[in-house]
């Protein structure tokens, strides 16, 4: 993907990153230096800075945004169709859809939720210890699905022991919010911009756990600790009431023993897939309609069913932002955006790593990190042109960074609106501040530990 | 049924318009919400207010297990929802088996729903928009703009001021048929 990132000699300027423009659209790689109008680069940068306006606005679907930006491209000239849909990483696409219809099989057989009961009643119903339980379950599972299947799972079992024990729900949903994202962050399919990093970087799954896990897992620990401190007098609880959940039986919320069996031995087997697919030459996204396929054979349901759980509008908005991002390539405006970060850093490994990590925390938590990382894909294959990404760094950098970032404000990521949401139907409104209260003193936190550990692991004995 | 506060079976409230009538054959074009009114309203409709609280719903239902949909009124008497036997069942179901039911969960709009029913209990947090029948809308437009492209069993039917005054079931589409039948 993003192979035909151009190259535009150098400098930054406005009328410099507007040269090359003619051969891109051309549809070759560009050699020339013919100057191309300023007019179609401020177009094409309009349109962009206008569909991250409204994504941010969040009052239209923003799949229709990326879609309409990126067939704006086309339709002003940046791009014809054919480098506009040549842009599109089916890596990345069929990789959700086989995620997907995995996640959305196996979710009903009620499987996770009869893992939450059971964590519910080894607590003993004590709140704090409940609180830990379904975070690091939370955590574990937002690794391997997507954390918003993650979170409507977990949700309805949280206000019900909520409920039963009298409790605030909130802390719960706070806990849930920063765990799943800090879970999300260890493998390659746990989070949307992982996806994307791993195709960009041609990184396999057992790359980016080896690399991804050890960190996360010492962010979740740090999470724990944090979340037991500041949530601890809040979640006292009534022996009484605590000894009711003791009654729960886990098993009741299985509604397809045989599916769930069939489903988590595939779901078991896709994993170990995305273990060894690098070594025996596979894409992920072989492996993942390879695993969702499987279990549509093993557990033949019905198939419109399980394709209208996909989620197309997310799938789409991939299809679009690819598009405009390639509009942006092809006009080598990210190539400027490259070109300033060497100069701002001067060409110095650690301070670029640094410089992508703590920008892209800090963006990703006021806007959508999907159409974020997707834009500093090209930047970041620009600077390992330019050898500034040994050993992946900053692919490792960008990862930390877009995926912890979430974390800082209710609005970082998908699974933190959706949880706002449901809080706030059942009367728990979590306000913009209340949050911020909890989730930017742990993410300053973790981008530090995160800053300590691309320094040790990649740079200090390097 | 005086036990339970807010709480209002069977007749209308005084001074409402409706006044039973003469039954008249229907048919399909013509005849008006009025009309099948005559013909097929039972006698239990059920009232209760935004309020009042779910062990209320729940002995209604108990003294009542004909219900089928109950209507919910402001402090002044108005529809301003209903809620079908089917939510009340839920809640109850929830409270009796809330591990098969937090089970069932798949969706966003799954996490919403059972979630509301652990926690919302009073009838103007369980109810829905309130969808009814007018006495003077013929039943072409009722049935097939209403009842059956809603997909509802039935309509609390008001009066000019909003009021629930009945409850007419979907089935009265049963004495339109028996006409076809008869031509």
């Amino acid at each position: 993907m993003y192979d035909t990132v151009r190259s535009v000699n150098g400098s930054s300027s406005f009328e410099a990153v507007a040269t090359g423009v003619s051969g891109a659209l051309a549809g070759t790689e560009i050699t020339s230096t013919e100057p191309v109008g300023t007019g179609l680069l401020v177009a094409g940068i309009t349109i962009f800075i206008l569909a991250y306006a409204a994504i941010a606005t969040d009052r239209i679907p923003k799949s229709a945004i990326a879609l309409g930006g990126g067939a704006l491209m086309i339709l002003i000239g940046i791009l014809n169709q054919e480098q506009a849909f040549h842009h599109v990483d089916l890596n990345v696409i069929l990789l959700l859809v086989g995620m997907m219809v995995l996640a959305g099989i196996v979710r009903k057989t009620g499987c996770f939720q009869a893992l939450a009961i059971l964590a519910a009643r080894w607590t003993g119903g004590d709140g704090l210890r409940l609180m830990l339980a379904l975070s690091l379950i939370t955590a574990v599972l937002s690794a391997f699905l997507d954390n918003v299947t993650t979170v409507i799972l977990i949700a309805p079992i949280t206000v019900f022991v909520a409920t039963r024990l009298k409790l605030n729900p909130v802390p719960f949903f706070i806990a849930e919010i920063l765990a799943s994202n800090v879970g999300g962050a260890a493998t390659l399919i746990g989070d949307p911009p992982n996806i994307l990093i791993a195709s960009a970087g041609d990184l396999d799954f057992a790359v980016f756990i080896a690399h991804m896990g050890p960190p996360s897992i010492i962010f979740l620990i740090f999470t724990m600790f944090y979340l037991r401190r500041v949530f601890a007098s809040q979640l006292v609880t009534d022996p009484a009431r605590a000894e009711a959940l003791a009654a729960l039986k886990p098993g009741d919320a299985i509604t397809d023993r045989r599916g769930m069996y069939i489903g988590l031995g595939v779901l078991s087997l896709t994993i170990f897939g995305f273990l060894i697919h690098g070594a025996l030459g596979w894409e992920p996204a072989t492996v993942a309609i390879a695993g969702a396929a499987l279990l549509m054979i093993l557990t033949r349901p019905d198939a419109h069913e399980v394709f209208n759980e996909v989620e197309w509008a997310s799938v789409l908005f991939f299809v679009g932002l690819f598009m405009m991002v390639a509009g942006l390539i092809e006009l080598g405006a990210l190539k400027a955006v490259s070109d300033f970060a060497i100069e701002l850093t001067q060409g110095n490994v650690a301070a670029t790593a640094f410089l992508v990590l703590w920008l892209s925390a800090i963006l990703s938590a006021v806007v959508d990190n999907i159409p974020y990382t997707a834009t500093m894909l090209p930047v970041i294959q620009q600077l390992t042109a330019e050898g500034l990404n040994p050993d992946n760094i900053l692919w490792w950098s960008l990862a930390i960074g877009a995926d912890l970032g979430g974390n800082a404000t209710i609005i970082g990521a998908s699974a933190n609106v959706i949880l706002a949401g449901i809080a706030e139907r059942e009367g728990h409104k979590i306000g913009f501040m209340q949050f911020v209260r909890y989730g930017v003193p742990l993410t300053i936190v973790i981008l530090i530990l995160g800053t300590g550990w691309i320094w040790l692991r990649y740079l200090a004995f390097a | 049924m005086a036990a339970l506060p807010g709480v209002r079976v069977g007749a209308p409230r005084s001074g409402v318009v409706y006044e039973p009538r003469h039954p008249q054959p229907l048919n399909s074009s013509s005849s008006t919400v009025r009309d099948a009114f005559d013909v097929w309203a039972k006698d239990s409709f059920t009232v209760v207010q935004s309020d009042s609280e779910f062990r209320v719903l729940v002995a209604l239902v108990r003294s009542h297990p004909e219900i089928r949909v109950v209507a919910v009124t402001d402090a002044q008497g108005k529809l301003v929802g209903v809620i079908p036997i089917r939510t009340i069942y839920d809640a109850l179901f929830s409270d009796v088996f809330p591990a098969a039911a937090l089970g069932e969960v798949s969706s966003v709009e799954d996490a919403m729903d059972i979630a509301d029913e652990l926690v919302h209990r009073t009838a103007g947090e369980l109810m829905v928009e309130p969808s009814s029948l007018s006495l003077g809308e013929t039943l072409h437009d009722a049935f097939i703009i209403k009842l059956h492209r809603e997909n509802v069993s039935g309509m609390p039917v008001v009066d000019q001021d909003g009021q629930p005054i009945g409850y007419l079931d979907h089935m009265a589409i049963v004495p339109l048929w028996d006409q076809l039948d008869e031509t």
